[in-house]
């Protein structure tokens, strides 16, 4: 690598002063059990803008009253809806329905971020939209693991599997910094613009994935690590 | 169109806001800096300002994520999200800054 584009890596992936591995470790797993939480409370009949506030309060029972983005609950055909999109308002989950959770908590001085795609009922192509996105994220992330592509290189990778299995990927959400809060102040750009291999821990993985012909999509994020974090 | 006053160190700079716009919204259209992370969403707390005394009732009440967030935040009694009010004639705001780091 070039000293130009090292110093442009060491910029891109600095951290504020309250980082740490173990805590921003911590942070995934908290988020991550939240988004399970909010899944297993979602019934069909109830209206996105519900799941929005019960999500709410199941993040503040956890004490995480603040974020770095708002909260997404999507149900149904608003799942084609990209990030900070307002959402078609009044819709219900069906019996046999589709929805998404997107969050970005912030508790005490770090960041969380992560994303996950749900079914209810008897929905076997959105079921298989949900686990093509959750498969594109791993299959994503042994690329990175394996080879030394680049940001870009790895959305360019992530494009053409979206489309072998039939999805259109949505470069709107293509990755991005996660760090002691704010990233924002680092860099608040797409992962998919860097030109370096980005390291582990400090970067999201995005992955929204769209039929091509019926309304539903589906979403899986979560951060950067190898398979050591994923067993 | 309601103009209001943004109090900063180096001077109070008054603001005319468009119909419907938030005062973050308005502050930022005026070319002037409210910090925002999760860009006007009510989320992050970054915009907090302190709002006059006299204007806290005519203002839309806090919803319960605000009323947690600003609790959260310890915010003083008149703190509001500059993202989630409208602004009012003669409305003066205090940007109250709390990221640990500038945007």
């Amino acid at each position: 690598m070039s000293a130009v584009l090292e110093d442009k890596q060491t910029g891109f992936e600095a951290v504020g002063p309250a980082f740490t591995k173990e805590q921003m470790l911590a942070m995934r797993a908290k988020t991550r059990g939240v988004i399970h939480e909010i899944a297993a409370a979602v019934k069909p009949g109830m209206v996105e803008e519900d799941a929005v506030a019960m999500a709410k309060d199941i993040l503040a029972s956890h004490e995480m009253f603040k974020g770095w983005h708002d909260v997404y609950v999507r149900f149904g055909a608003n799942t084609l809806k990209t990030f900070g999109a307002e959402s078609e308002p009044g819709v219900v989950l069906k019996d046999n329905d589709v929805f998404f959770i997107d969050i970005g908590p912030v508790w005490e001085e770090w960041e969380g971020d992560g994303g996950d795609t749900f079914t209810v009922g008897t929905a076997p192509e959105m079921a298989k939209c949900g686990a093509d996105a959750k498969a594109l994220f791993h299959t994503v992330r042994h690329e990175w693991e394996n080879t030394g592509k680049s940001g870009k290189e790895l959305y360019e990778f992530a494009i053409a599997e979206a489309e072998a299995l039939g999805w259109e990927l949505n470069m709107d959400l293509s990755g991005h910094r996660l760090s002691d809060f704010p990233h924002a102040a680092i860099y608040d750009g797409p992962l998919a613009d860097m030109d370096f291999k980005p390291s582990p821990l400090l970067w999201v993985l995005e992955i929204h994935i769209r039929s091509k012909t019926e309304p539903y999509g589906a979403f899986f994020e979560d951060m950067l690590l190898d398979d050591s974090y994923f067993q | 169109m309601p103009d209001f006053l943004l109090l900063l160190p180096e001077g109070d700079v008054p603001i005319a806001a468009e119909p419907e716009e938030s005062v973050l919204a308005a502050v930022l259209r005026a070319g002037r800096n409210l910090q925002t992370v999760c860009k006007g969403r009510g989320m992050c707390g970054a915009c907090r300002v302190r709002v006059g005394e006299e204007f806290l009732g005519l203002l839309t009440p806090p919803s319960l994520t605000e009323t947690r967030l600003l609790h959260y935040l310890k915010s003083a009694p008149n703190s509001r999200l500059a993202c989630q009010i409208r602004p009012l004639n003669g409305l003066r705001v205090t940007p109250d800054p709390n990221l640990p780091r500038t945007l």
